[in-house]
């Protein structure tokens, strides 16, 4: 919800603080705010309000209110101004269904001028994103944004018999909104109606056939309130969703209806009257009033809950900040709940009114005891201890997608066509995986990639743990993948201690954990898995996407005894080009001395390494280990 | 000569999930998981998130066909609803798993990520907000190698009441790492656990985030790609 600084200010007499002030209060007390604009002299806040406060804060005024209490700032006194009407309604309101709509008030105006909006409601609307329509449609959007119940108007002289009716939609029966679509109307709609044709779909949008355009000079404002679920469902089936819709499906106090009314009214009237003005009475519908709510609290249920050290005193004076109405017996205060404020219905939320407003960033820290007995999680077991095995035989692990284009389990809203279904099998992500990392072979410093993933699969209904392991060198026939296959298989069921049934397909070795598992006992604790913590100094670095370039160096060095210090100067002098630490890829002894050949893998974050640039590392590298008294082969 | 022995790596995530077993065992959480399939009533019902309230849409859904309606979590927390059914207090669990939300994708968000949620019930004033709090620093002080200080700011999850965000003050910085709050009364009675009797506190985060912000990785994507010159670096 967009809120602007200069409009707030209108609620209070005292000069607000600054809006850095403002963020920082409604941030650790009140809501998240997702930006804090400069609009020329004004500043307008994007307040996350959720759905918890979305009753009474998707307004200015509901968050005039909420800075009142957290920025201690007392609210200007709201002057009430008498609207001279002519004490008789002259429209017929007819409510059909008082469940979904709970409360209807109509006013007849006539003889107005409608013209365009002066400039500071234009600004007003313009700062937190409106565009201006004319003087009354705008008049019923400001209302709308200053307090937070929504306003429709209508042309009048476009609605027969001066009559409105509450009702919900005959089968068949179409409505052309404003926006000039035509929607089809189920009998599950609320719709507003005249004698002869829909005038609206109530709470959601109005209709074209009785808009208020510049010709306009009588109008009926229709300030009402309707059932939140009646209001969502029918805003999903129509497929609109907008301000009004918003704020009826969050659930607001039908009891805000007479002053939103007045605002109303008065401002049509500032905005367009002409001499001749008939304003007629509000026909006001309300068949059920909302209930009044009293929700008790003490300071020891805050400190039960929240832990904090709170008094009696400490209490009563956050109640007042929030001009509550309350009782109070011994400890115990016994609040009204105001009757928009319909998030407050028990006691624990009457404390997170006094946590937020004593500060949850007074909340202190108890810092928990190190031991008690856990529970052994048999997956989390198992396929720790199957995980490590294979990382000790040079497997790296993966995660892939649940989302594939064929399965048994499909979605019916899934995000792209070919992730229709739910992954069945493991193997074919980790073939795709190894053909992928085959061709980085050289700068992973691997002969052979080999991976493995511990996932979910879906099979029928069932939802099993797999795991998949697969092992390819470029160039290779695929028998040789299978001997690496079936040292995995006898390492699985060496580690679990049961026969495994594998599937060996295509390269890749795939296992249903959840059914070993079962046959497993559960072990009394982790403690042979040696889990320790991660190591803290791991940092990611982006991955180059340009080419390697690869260059052989074979050097004989007196001993064994030399190679380390081989290996640190080559890295040493080859720089930040080198992409990987020197592979040893071959050691050939003759004579009392060793020749080391490494293979040295070279490529750039910024740009394709160009044969010469790598010649001059080269070139270095070879004159470092003559100078060690080395010889380059 | 034969190629030497290397050594596997294991994924980023599975660090952090170990992570979180080391260090929640320690204090006496056991681990707990449920299915990814869940039921309307385990993902949204019980946890009071009814029908057609707006608090639904916090929650981008996937939906699977069929009759019944079923869906993939949108959140670990179902795991919660299901082992507070079968549990009496006292509770300590964490709930590390994949999650599913319908959305699209980018470098932060993923149609697919890991959470984890930690529950933890007990009598009435045995644990507040100044446990869930000393926990929270505990435990991301221990993960991130450094002691850090969490915050609280006022938020809304249905199932929790008070709700917060929790940021956590790492580098020089107030990071927003988890959601959090005392458990819901109706919640717990959803389950069968008496609110008179009980409370209890539950919080979740992302899995994902927490590698981001421990490894400095810029994508959340970049864990789903198979690549092991990324998956090798840790």
């Amino acid at each position: 919800m967009k809120i602007s600084y200069k409009w707030l200010q209108t609620y209070f007499d005292e000069a607000l603080p600054s809006p850095e002030k403002i963020e920082e209060l409604l941030s650790l007390h009140s809501f998240e705010i997702e930006s804090v604009e400069r609009r020329g002299d004004d500043s307008v806040f994007d307040v996350d309000v959720l759905p918890n406060r979305a009753h009474d804060c998707l307004s200015h005024r509901g968050i005039a209110k909420e800075l009142s209490v957290v920025a201690k700032l007392s609210l200007k006194k709201r002057e009430k101004k008498e609207i001279k009407d002519i004490g008789r309604s002259a429209i017929k309101v007819t409510v059909e269904d008082a469940d979904i709509c709970r409360r209807y008030s109509a006013r007849l105006i006539r003889n107005l001028a409608v013209g365009p909006s002066p400039d500071w409601l234009k600004e007003r609307l313009e700062a937190v994103g409106q565009r201006s329509v004319n003087a009354v449609v705008d008049a019923a959007n400001y209302v709308m944004l200053d307090c937070g119940q929504p306003i429709h108007v209508f042309d009048a002289q476009k609605v027969s018999d001066q009559s409105i009716i509450a009702r919900r939609a005959v089968a068949g029966e179409q409505i052309t909104t404003l926006s000039g679509e035509v929607k089809d109307l189920t009998t599950e709609m609320l719709i507003i109606a005249d004698s002869e044709k829909p005038l609206a779909i109530a709470g959601v949008k109005g209709g074209k056939g009785a808009e208020v355009v510049e010709q306009t000079t009588d109008i009926i404002i229709e300030v009402a309130n309707f059932d939140p679920i009646s209001v969502r469902k029918t805003s999903r089936a129509v497929g609109i969703q907008n301000d009004s819709s918003k704020r009826f499906e969050n659930n607001i106090s039908p009891e805000s209806v007479p002053d939103a009314m007045a605002d109303i009214t008065n401002l049509i009237c500032l905005l367009s009257a002409t001499e001749k003005i008939e304003i007629y009475a509000a026909e006001d519908v309300y068949m059920h009033s909302q209930p009044e709510v009293a929700v008790s609290v003490s300071a020891l249920d805050v400190s039960t809950l929240l832990g904090i050290a709170i008094e009696t005193v400490d209490v009563k004076a956050i109640l007042d900040r929030f001009a509550f109405m309350y009782t109070q017996k011994d400890d115990v205060f016994t609040v009204t709940v105001p009757h928009d404020r319909l998030d407050i219905r028990q006691t624990e939320d009457l404390i997170e009114e006094i946590g937020r407003v004593y500060g949850y960033q007074n909340t202190p820290s108890v810092t928990p005891v190190v031991g008690g007995v856990y529970k052994v999680d048999k997956q989390f077991y198992y396929s720790t201890k199957i995980r490590k095995a294979l990382i000790g035989c040079g497997y790296s692990e993966v995660y892939a997608y649940s989302f594939v284009a064929e399965g048994g389990v499909e979605v019916k809203n899934p995000i792209a066509s070919d992730k229709k279904f739910l992954r069945r099998t493991l193997a074919p992500k980790i073939r795709e995986c190894l053909v992928q990392n085959s061709t980085n072979s050289e700068l992973l410093g691997v002969d052979m990639v080999r991976v493995f993933e511990i996932g979910e699969v879906f099979v029928g209904e069932e939802e099993q743990v797999h795991v998949a392991v697969g092992a390819m060198r470029l160039g290779d026939k695929k028998e040789v993948w299978k001997e690496e296959l079936k040292q995995v298989v006898s390492l699985l069921t060496e580690e679990l201690g049961v026969t495994v049934e594998v599937k060996i397909e295509d390269g890749v070795a795939e296992v249903n954990l959840s059914a070993v598992f079962e046959a497993l006992s559960t072990p009394a604790t982790y403690d042979d898995l040696e889990l320790t913590l991660s190591p803290q100094n791991s940092k990611y670095t982006p991955v180059s996407f340009f080419p390697v370039v690869l260059r052989d160096i074979s050097v004989w060095v007196s001993s064994e005894a030399d190679r380390e210090q081989l290996e640190m100067l080559i890295t040493k002098s080859a720089g930040d080009l080198l992409a990987r630490a020197p592979r040893l890829v071959d050691t050939y002894a003759k004579d009392g001395r060793v020749s080391y050949a490494y293979r040295l893998v070279f490529q750039s974050s910024k740009k394709t390494l160009l044969d010469e640039e790598v010649n001059v590392v080269m070139k270095r590298v070879e004159q470092k280990i003559i100078e060690s008294n080395w010889e380059v082969r | 000569m034969k190629e030497q022995t290397n050594i596997g790596h294991i994924h980023p995530l599975t660090h952090v999930i170990n992570d979180v077993a080391v260090i929640f065992t320690e204090l006496g959480f056991s681990i707990a998981r449920g299915p990814q399939i869940e039921t309307e009533e385990n993902n949204f019902d019980l946890l009071n998130i009814p029908d057609f309230h707006p608090a639904r849409d916090m929650w981008d859904t996937f939906w699977l066909k069929g009759d019944m309606k079923t869906l993939l979590r949108t959140h670990t927390s179902p795991v919660q609803v299901r082992y507070m059914k079968e549990h009496t207090p006292p509770l300590r669990i964490v709930s590390p798993g994949k999650v599913y939300r319908y959305e699209a994708t980018d470098a932060t968000h993923e149609a697919q990520f890991y959470q984890f949620e930690g529950l933890m019930v007990d009598k009435k004033g045995e644990v507040t907000m100044a446990h869930l709090k000393g926990i929270l620093e505990y435990f991301l002080s221990k993960f991130l190698g450094e002691k850090v200080e969490a915050r609280f700011r006022p938020s809304f999850f249905p199932f929790v009441e008070p709700g917060v965000e929790v940021d956590v003050r790492f580098k020089g910085k107030w990071l927003e790492l988890l959601g959090a709050g005392m458990v819901h009364p109706k919640v717990l009675s959803n389950v069968g656990i008496n609110p008179e009797e009980y409370q209890g506190f539950a919080f979740g985060t992302g899995i994902d985030r927490l590698a981001m912000v421990k490894y400095g990785i810029p994508d959340v994507r970049l864990s789903y790609q198979g690549d092991l010159r990324f998956i090798n670096q840790f």
